[in-house]
């Protein structure tokens, strides 16, 4: 085995499953990998090695016994530092979060060490899960391994680099309103954003709970799809979660596509598009259209009222998990968080309350006229390159809403409806940095909208590619 | 269907809302920019906003989040 972490989750899992690989020797090549990228990415809170190793070995000892834990049997993963076990030290990508008492373990990260994965580390993030670049003036700035200069999207900005750079195949992040698109989209991997209510978010930080959702970012849509298997389900700390089932098997990801019907992206969602962004997603369908399915345009409502109404859910119930520190340690906010998280005690209570009450009607009309005659809806992610650090390192609280709504367009109303979105890396631009679009489905069509980027991953194979450390360390 | 705008809130009222209901000061600059972010959200948010509706509606989310799905989907 050359070099064990460039595989995948799916093909560690293999090699580990066949003897070709010891679950020690996958942490190795992990926690090495790691020691390269990091001064390069910064994409890692803490690593925890010795932990790591020490349950590979342990995982090694049951195989060789027979015993195997599950399909993700010593496959190391590492996570959004936003996940609570008992003597941990979950940051929340903040420095008030340290040192609060944890409860029981998130079953997220625990139903994926109880299908064999092992947790090498815990990544880096935007503060308090609230910031679409990566930006973190506690912990250093995410930098985007492909090129370290940009940013990474956020908030599950470690994530995005980790996976991206190969110091592990995949990670948890959460996506409140494009946190975990955005960095897969920035990084040019496959981030999958459950139907609200398909994992559970017990024991996880909040930033917004009736629209926080947590889900993977891998390099190919089959991990996620390992991943999910293993995270989705009923849990009864999390009241939210549904009982339907998610498929044990993935044979789900090789039936055909053909006679699917592809609604594209409306015309008012491309217009402020670069021709270069327009190009990647009309190829992209194209290629949806040689899998044998075939493009409608649909009937898309404006976004705005969306946006606005899943901005006042998110505002508000920040405002009020916040407002104890808000008033005691203001101090130790950054500026951008701080004035993201204060206009919350700002909305009514009357809107809030009418933000959440008609989510269920203007769901029911958005599936109702948008999905009518449609499968899945192609929407575009980001219409313009990935940012540079500096450019979105907004010191002026006057700008910062406008920033983060031109990031955010796009992924914040999918959060309001509830819907499952996929963001499917579709090429690179002219400066080598990943482009992407996203996939929406129906509620709970995640084996859908993992089944069609599967089928589009085989047949382009950008997820093939690596960023190089050559290049990353590369001067400006 | 009619869309009725709230008025725009005064920063005045914003800084002093900060200052007496939660107990966070509010310069007089970040109480403009916060008011007219407010207005930003009331004015987007408000072409949504339908004229009344029944008590089952308010608790239907998860329920029509589970109608909503096909079972094909899922498979």
């Amino acid at each position: 085995m050359n070099d064990a972490a460039a595989l995948d989750v799916w093909e560690t899992a293999a090699a580990i499953r066949s003897g070709r690989l010891t679950a020690e020797a996958a942490v190795a090549a992990s926690l090495a990998r790691i020691a390269d990228w990091q001064p390069v990415v910064n994409a890692l809170i803490r690593i925890e090695a010795e932990a790591a190793l020490a349950r590979a070995r342990a995982l090694d000892r049951a195989a060789a016994a027979g015993d195997w834990a599950g399909p993700l049997h010593g496959v190391p993963l590492a996570h959004k530092d936003m996940f609570a076990r008992p003597g941990g030290e979950m940051t929340g990508g903040s420095t008030i979060l340290p040192g609060h008492e944890q409860p029981a373990p998130a079953p997220a990260v625990a139903r994926l060490e109880a299908a064999g994965a092992i947790t090498v580390g815990w990544l880096n993030m935007s503060e308090f899960a609230a910031g679409p670049t990566g930006h973190n003036v506690h912990f250093g700035h995410n930098r985007n391994p492909w090129n370290p200069r940009h940013v990474t999207g956020g908030s599950s900005a470690g994530s995005g680099a980790a996976v991206a750079a190969r110091m592990v195949a995949g990670a948890l992040g959460s996506d409140t309103g494009g946190s975990i698109r955005l960095p897969a989209a920035m990084n040019g991997l496959v981030g999958l954003k459950p139907t609200y209510g398909r994992v559970s978010r017990a024991g996880s930080m909040p930033r917004a709970w009736s629209l926080d959702t947590i889900g993977p970012l891998t390099r190919t849509a089959r991990d996620a799809a390992l991943m999910t298997a293993a995270i989705a389900g009923h849990d009864p700390r999390d009241p939210s979660t549904s009982r339907r089932p998610f498929p044990d098997s993935l044979d789900f990801l090789e039936r055909p596509a053909s006679g699917l019907v592809l609604g594209r992206p409306p015309a008012a969602w491309m217009a402020d598009a670069t021709a270069e962004v327009a190009d990647a997603v009309a190829a992209a369908l194209h290629v949806f259209s040689r899998l044998g399915m075939t493009a409608q345009a649909v009937d898309a409502p404006p976004l705005e009222p969306l946006f606005a109404l899943g901005d006042a859910i998110s505002k508000s119930e920040a405002a009020a998990v916040h407002g104890t520190w808000m008033r005691t340690r203001a101090g130790d906010y950054s500026v951008h968080v701080h004035s993201r998280t204060e206009a919350g005690f700002h909305v009514p209570a009357t809107r809030y309350l009418e933000a959440t009450a008609l989510r269920g009607r203007l769901l029911g009309a958005f599936v109702a006229g948008t999905f009518a005659g449609i499968d899945v809806l192609a929407a575009p992610i980001l219409t313009f390159p990935v940012p540079t650090i500096a450019e979105t390192d907004e010191g002026a609280t006057s700008a910062i809403p406008a920033m983060v709504a031109r990031l955010t367009r796009y992924t914040r109303p999918f959060n309001y409806l509830g819907l499952p979105a996929l963001a499917l890396p579709i090429g690179f631009d002219a400066q080598g940095l990943p482009m992407a679009m996203q996939l929406v489905g129906r509620p709970f069509s995640e084996p859908l909208l993992l089944r069609l980027a599967h089928q589009y991953q085989q047949a382009t194979g950008w997820h093939l590619l690596e960023p190089t450390i050559e290049r990353a360390a590369e001067p400006a | 269907m009619p869309v009725h705008h709230r008025p725009p809130v005064s920063a005045a009222l914003i800084a002093m809302q900060g200052r007496e209901l939660h107990g966070i000061e509010i310069a007089d600059g970040r109480a403009v920019e916060l008011a007219a972010e407010l207005d930003r959200i009331n004015r987007q948010a408000e072409a949504a906003i339908p004229e009344f509706w029944f008590f089952d509606e308010p608790i239907q989310f998860l329920a029509e989040l589970d109608a909503l799905a096909r079972p094909e989907d899922g498979e």
